[in-house]
């Protein structure tokens, strides 16, 4: 303990340290091991990939998951260099004569884009990371992504990934490697968010300002996380600056944002506090269209962190977020939803090579939909609460030896719909569905090794405990038959506490990692994930009301099976690295929808499910150039996403049982990313991105019935596709320091979105008219030219 | 829950309005193969005393000959059966092939079932259903609202959109499900510059083709519905002289219920991102030889609460400008001239118009 932190604050970040190990004299052997541990200035936490460099003789190393690092010199006078991306440059000049065990603070930084050619290093190396199927994206990378009204922003960036994609322009949320968007597991600074997006879906959550990056595991998941099938975003807040107070923030066409930082106690805690609002209404103003002239939209979120160092091993600190959406068309129609959360951590060193931490957050989502017309002045509300808490230990035993053991809590209760009148005029009548509770507990464990220079193994098993309780009515119905209103046999009632149904799931997580070199390596993975809460939608993409549900009686968990493996490679000393990966995923119990299945305000919503399976595949190439003034990026992937659903006694099929594809099945997708330094202080990027058009379902005959003429008769689900989709982006950002101000900076970024005017389809419709065949329409919303213009600040 | 169906599409619209400067619609290629022909069935009887028809085609196959047509089936031998073993037979009309024609009155409370046997030996069957209990239609409450928008030339217009609502009793045992249609007539006077001798004319017209109003009275609070709008139309010269409002409620069945707001959903599959994947809609029609086999359409069995319901300038207290001016420079139409060219146009007075 001693010795991380009287480094702490003797430790000048820019200035050379000077550390002499052992005697001259004494010194016999050829090399000598200098060994230590990186760890964040802020938070204590061992800190990964830190490139440890001996440039006069070409030597180094990269500090490990639990921050230690092991590099072999000989003996004498060295310049080392110490640096990761997103934190001060650290410098030691050291003598070697012995072993010697430097340990090493590093300070974050706020980025700085204007001062520095900025380049990506070591901290997202591919080849270095220890699993495959690992992204990370700084702020400042997502700044070079494509930006909607130039605002930056997570989803938007994520997109740019290979395997990650989405149904489409304005979809709320991400697929990953062809899962569904509720199997990614999604936190914020560790609090877990069912909604990640503003603006039903154009806009994500995540406060850029706030933000240090985010990572994504869309292959080998370690263990310590579960409970969604396909991937895990985790954005991580950063801290507020401990020694001076700064003020970020940028004006938009669409919104503007202010984020404010600094010490509570100078060195030992910091807040940071963050704020974002839209002003959209402008552009519904601007409209020809009198009913939008009449409707509102607006967002906004908050957000606050407070970290501390409570004593030199002990750090701890929360933060609280709230998020607000509304929206009202014309005076008809009126949606609200609102994410809160709140999180609190403790993290308690315990000598050089424990860390033990505590984590408890709690969370509501809740969406309200209001019929604000006639007779039937209604409101709808569907709201999810959650209660978490997670304890793990961490003990690295070696430089390669680590391991993690931990057990997670995670209580939701769930009110799947109520609906009210809103005035005594209204005919409504109330309705609310039972509240639905699951407790899940889980334990697990996972311990990292080296054999050798060679391979990295990393083995997991994660065990997890689901119930569900009452109160609480479970229909039966008769065996060989649909479960519908017509089938129910019986009823069972339950007490309060009383289980309703218990699941149990032991989740393997295995990684290898085979070195080739410096500068290759084989990745695989094998990883079983189960989900005990799916959202409850058969749209292509989930609207903000759908209901989240519990796995219960009826309804058992799904899960899934996750293969990877992958060839990773750097080129001229990591300026340039590629891959190539490829994956598969079996994902049983898959719900699927019946036709015009009726999914809200269904006490019996198992009546509605259909259950299938899935499957998919595919193969990505990625390249970077990630230094120098020209950098550029692309990846491109081949893949497919499929259902089926199998006819039985029980329940019908969907297209005769065959294998069909899913509504965001795109077999090929590429995106490129060129970004040019022109100068410290001027920058460009250009963006491209292609993908096949997504699944949709044609209509084939039609038939006249009483006044209704020309109904629709459907082909096989999914049976054709909307037109390909490809979009080119462009920016250019330019930087200023104030001369009378010292500490103000500003830039001026201007973005042009869908540069040549792409007509991309949102939706695409079927029209007959009058003796003509039946013809195809697609509505493109973003289907023209968005230049924009965002003036940032910082002081 | 259909009471939200089409508001969630209104949230969703306005999420896209926040980009409609941007939005456009076009017209794309997409490789539709064709469908084979299915047998359709458009049946309905009532308890009210009438001529009631059963129309028989094939559905449109698009791609093959005229889009538009369905092909009649002709020859076949209809008939509806009741629960106490009643035949009722209808024969084919000889003014529309394909369709089937009997008057009779159906009684609340029994039980039908169509039977249909085709020239190429197809037996078709409906499921049997019950006639549910009449609900009569109360009253009719009549809302102006004033709505501007802009027009191609750019300026602000204003247009006023009539807003029709009804209200019923609702039987508090069995819950009902409604379905409403609509129909109008409205008096018309020719007028034109110099006009020697003029007529009036009595024009009947459809108001909800391609619209359905339907609700599920669970979802109401109490014995009697309150001003449910069922239409929405716009107060223009039609209302000039006298406009009569034909409103038929429909009680039908809960299957009934289910398979026109299945067809409703199915009209308003936008393909966006936030619609249900659409479906096949299924009726009450079966092939008892080959159940797998698919039969478009439904065969209804409703009871009929039908009013009359009067709309003139006095009742809406606003003068509506008549389409037939005798002042020169104003806009002349054929029919000023000659009213009866109008499609559904007759020159009788009916005999329940209001002097």
């Amino acid at each position: 303990m001693g010795l991380y932190f009287p480094l702490l604050h003797s430790q000048t970040q820019d200035s050379v340290q000077y550390q002499t190990f052992g005697q001259e004299e004494s010194a016999t052997a050829e090399e000598y091991k200098l060994s230590g541990t990186v760890i964040n200035a802020n938070t204590g936490q061992g800190l990964t990939g830190v490139a440890i460099a001996v440039e006069a003789i070409s030597k180094g190393s990269f500090s490990k998951s639990t921050g230690r690092y092991n590099l072999k010199l000989p003996p004498g006078k060295h310049f080392i260099k110490v640096s990761l991306f997103g934190y001060q440059k650290r410098y030691f000049e050291i003598k070697l004569y012995a072993d010697g065990n430097l340990p090493i603070v590093m300070v974050p930084v706020e980025f700085e884009m204007d001062e520095v050619v900025i380049e990506d290093e070591s901290a997202s190396s591919q080849v270095k990371r220890e699993i495959g199927g690992l992204e990370r994206m700084s702020v400042l990378q997502m700044e070079r992504k494509a930006r909607l009204l130039g605002e930056t922003d997570v989803l938007r960036s994520l997109q740019s990934l290979s395997g990650v994609s989405s149904v489409g322009e304005g979809a709320s949320g991400f697929n990953v490697r062809g899962g569904n968007a509720d199997e990614n597991l999604i936190l914020q600074d560790g609090a877990l968010i069912y909604n990640p997006t503003h603006a039903l879906g154009f806009y994500s959550l995540f406060h850029p300002d706030l933000l240090s990056e985010f990572q994504l595991y869309k292959g080998g998941v370690p263990a310590k996380y579960g409970g969604r099938l396909s991937s895990v975003l985790d954005v991580k807040l950063r801290e507020g600056d401990k020694e001076k107070f700064n003020t970020k923030g940028g004006l938009g066409i669409a919104s503007s944002r202010l984020s404010l930082e600094g010490p509570i106690k100078k060195g030992k805690s910091s807040f940071l506090i963050g704020a974002r609002a839209s002003y959209l209404d402008w552009i519904l103003q601007s409209s020809r269209n009198i009913d939008l002239k009449k409707s509102e939209a607006f967002f906004y979120d908050i957000t606050a962190k407070i970290d501390a160092q409570l004593t030199p091993s002990t750090f701890a600190g929360f933060s609280l977020f709230t998020s607000y959406d509304d929206f009202q068309f014309a005076e008809e129609v009126k949606l609200d939803y609102e994410t809160y959360t709140g999180r609190a951590y403790v993290r308690q060193l315990i000598g050089k090579k424990n860390s033990l931490n505590l984590d408890a957050s709690v969370g509501r989502y809740v969406s309200s939909l209001f019929d604000v017309q006639g007779n039937t002045q209604s409101v709808f509300e569907t709201k999810i609460d959650y209660l978490r808490f997670r304890l793990n230990d961490l003990i690295s035993f070696t430089e390669n030896h680590s391991f993690t053991f931990g057990i997670e809590g995670d209580y939701s209760q769930v009110s799947p719909g109520t609906l009210n009148p809103l005035n005594s005029e209204s005919q409504i009548l109330p309705k609310e569905l039972p509240i639905e509770k699951g407790l899940t507990l889980s334990a697990y464990a996972e311990e990292k090794f080296a054999i050798g220079d060679w391979l990295n193994v990393s083995l997991g098993i994660r065990y997890s405990q689901f119930r569900n309780f009452g109160p609480g009515r479970v229909y039966l119905y008769e065996e060989e038959l649909p479960k519908s209103s017509f089938s129910v046999r019986d009823s069972l009632i339950f007490g309060e506490g009383e289980e309703i149904a218990s699941y149990s799931a032991l989740e393997p997580r295995i990684s290898l990692k085979l070195n080739m070199g410096e500068n290759k390596a084989i990745k695989m993975g094998y990883h079983r994930s189960y989900q005990f809460i799916s959202q409850i939608s058969n749209t292509a993409s989930a609207a903000p009301i759908a209901i989240w549900q519990l796995s219960n009686y009826h309804i058992e968990p799904n899960f899934a099976d996750n293969y990877s493996i992958g060839y990773f490679q750097e080129f001229l000393d990591g300026k340039i690295e590629s891959s190539v990966e490829a994956f598969y995923r079996d994902i049983h119990r898959l719900i699927e929808y019946k036709d015009f299945a009726n999914l809200l305000l269904n006490e019996s919503v198992e009546t509605e499910l259909l259950v299938g399976q899935g499957r998919s595949y595919g193969i990505e190439f990625y390249f970077n150039k990630k230094s120098g003034k020209h950098q550029f990026e692309g990846n491109y992937t081949y893949s497919r996403t499929q259902r089926q659903v199998e006819e039985n006694a029980e329940q019908g099929g969907i297209n005769d049982g065959a294998w069909y594809p899913s509504n965001f099945d795109k077999p090929h997708i590429l995106n490129f990313n060129y970004f040019y330094q022109i100068n410290p202080r001027n920058n460009i990027s250009v963006n491209f991105t292609y993908s096949t058009g997504r699944p949709t379902t044609a209509p084939v005959s039609s038939f006249r019935n009483s006044n209704i003429l020309n109904i629709p008769v459907y082909s096989d689900r999914n049976g054709f596709r909307i037109p390909d989709y490809h979009r080119l982006d462009f920016a250019y950002t330019t930087s200023f320091r104030s001369k009378r101000i010292k500490r103000w900076k500003s830039s001026w970024t201007f973005t042009v979105y869908n540069l040549y005017g792409r007509r991309n389809a949102y939706s695409v419709f079927f029209q007959q008219r009058p003796s003509q065949r039946v013809t195809a329409f697609r509505i493109a919303v973003l289907g023209t030219v968005f230049p924009a213009i965002t003036y940032n600040f910082s002081f | 829950m259909n009471l939200f169906l089409p508001n969630i599409k209104k949230f969703l619209l306005l999420g896209l309005g926040v980009f409609l400067f941007s939005a456009c619609i076009d017209e794309i290629r997409l490789d539709i193969d064709a469908d084979q022909a299915k047998i359709t069935v458009d049946g309905f009887i009532s308890d009210s005393l009438r001529v009631h028809s059963i129309s028989l085609s094939n559905s449109s196959v698009f791609g093959v000959g005229n889009d538009n047509i369905q092909p009649p089936i002709s020859g076949a031998s209809v008939g509806i059966r009741d629960g106490v073993g009643n035949f009722f037979s209808f024969e084919e009309s000889t003014e529309a092939e394909g369709t089937y024609e009997r008057l009779m009155a159906g009684d609340v409370g029994q039980t039908y079932q169509l039977e249909v046997s085709l020239p190429d030996g197809t037996e078709i069957r409906s499921k049997p259903i019950i006639m549910p209990r009449r609900n009569e239609l109360m009253g009719i409450d009549f809302e102006q609202i004033e709505r501007t928008f802009i027009n191609t030339a750019g300026n602000v217009s204003t247009t006023v959109e009539l807003i029709v609502k009804i209200d019923s009793e609702l039987d508090s045992q069995d819950r009902p499900f409604f379905r409403w249609r609509t129909g109008g007539q409205f008096e018309f006077h020719e007028n034109y510059p110099m006009a020697l001798s003029t007529k009036w004319c009595y024009i009947s017209e459809t108001l909800d083709f391609n619209q359905l109003e339907l609700l599920d009275a669970r979802e109401i609070e109490g014995n009697e519905l309150r001003k449910k709008k069922i239409l929405s139309m716009a107060l223009d010269s039609r209302f000039a002289w006298q406009y009569c409002f034909h409103i038929r409620q429909f009680s039908i069945s809960e299957e009934e219920y289910t398979y026109w707001s299945n067809i409703q959903e199915i009209l308003n599959t936008g393909g966006s991102l936030f619609d249900p994947p659409p479906g096949t809609v299924k009726g009450n029609l079966f092939n008892p030889a080959d159940e797998n086999e698919q039969i478009l359409g439904f065969f209804s069995v409703a009871s009929v609460s039908y009013k009359r319901y009067f709309c003139n300038p006095d009742i809406l207290n606003r003068f509506i400008d008549p389409k037939c001016s005798a002042i020169p420079f104003r806009p002349q139409f054929p029919e000023c001239r000659d009213c009866s060219i109008v499609l559904g146009s007759e020159l009788e007075k009916p005999d329940y118009w209001i002097p």
